[in-house]
């Protein structure tokens, strides 16, 4: 994609104009290695975001859940 | 309803429900409390799930209600120890360069120092791909605000890497 383009659609990110597809165009372009130094600073951007999603519960949490809606489940069955 | 249908259709939202359980709780144990009790709120209410147009629009209000619930039985606790998430490893460059990890940071710190309401729409939408109808229904906030929200957030980080850049070009 033409750094131009990118560069329009990051002004448009900025008013909030933006679909969730076009922000999808900027975070992969913005994945890339060689940025030019006027785009590398908004890198650290898409880096963020990206690591912001892989913030996961601690281990285990599926089975504390499952065991919390079974023991309902048990008690519920009981009182229906 | 069976648990089989909880686990394939509820369950895989937990990760999201806890990133934003997480925000709003700013405590990784309360925030998983809270998911437990919501998830738990939604076996309970099974027999409803056919009505629901948008689950995970449901599910996200119902964890924005259930936080703001124990939010107003406490005054929030500011521990930025507990900010220290489980972060996955994967999709992680190892050339990842100094700056870049250096401006994730004060992103990070910026988004902390943000007004509720900008965190909560920002952590919708950037991280976790909602559309702006969707947060506005899970926020109960009409169109415009969601926009201005999202607009005040963005252009508040906008500055930060500015700010950021600026210090690192003068260290050169």
């Amino acid at each position: 994609m033409e750094q131009e383009e990118i560069i329009a659609l990051l002004e448009k990110y900025w008013r909030a104009e933006t679909t969730l597809e076009e922000e999808g165009k900027l975070s992969r372009y913005f994945s890339q290695p060689d940025l030019s130094a006027d785009l590398e600073p908004f890198k650290a951007l898409f880096t963020w975001r990206k690591e912001e999603a892989q913030a996961i519960p601690g281990e285990g949490f599926d089975r504390r859940i499952l065991q919390r809606v079974e023991a309902l489940e048990q008690g519920g069955a009981a009182g229906r | 309803m069976s648990i089989e249908v909880f686990k394939q259709r509820i369950l895989p939202m937990k990760d999201k429900l806890f990133r934003f359980a997480f925000r709003l709780l700013q405590n990784v144990q309360e925030a998983e409390d809270a998911i437990q009790d919501v998830m738990a709120g939604v076996w309970i209410r099974r027999h409803e799930w056919e009505q629901w147009k948008n689950p995970e629009a449901y599910c996200m209000t119902a964890t924005r209600n259930h936080c703001l619930d124990r939010i107003r039985r406490r005054r929030i606790r500011w521990d930025q120890e507990d900010k220290a998430l489980h972060m996955g490893s994967h999709g992680q460059d190892p050339h990842e360069k100094m700056m870049n990890k250096e401006m994730v940071y004060r992103i990070r710190q910026c988004m902390a120092a943000l007004p509720e309401h900008q965190q909560l729409v920002i952590q919708l939408r950037e991280i976790e791909g909602f559309s702006y109808n969707e947060i506005a229904e899970v926020l109960d906030m009409t169109l415009d605000q969601v926009k201005v929200n999202l607009f005040r957030g963005r252009n508040a980080i906008k500055k930060t890497i500015i700010k950021e850049d600026d210090l690192w070009n003068k260290k050169k």
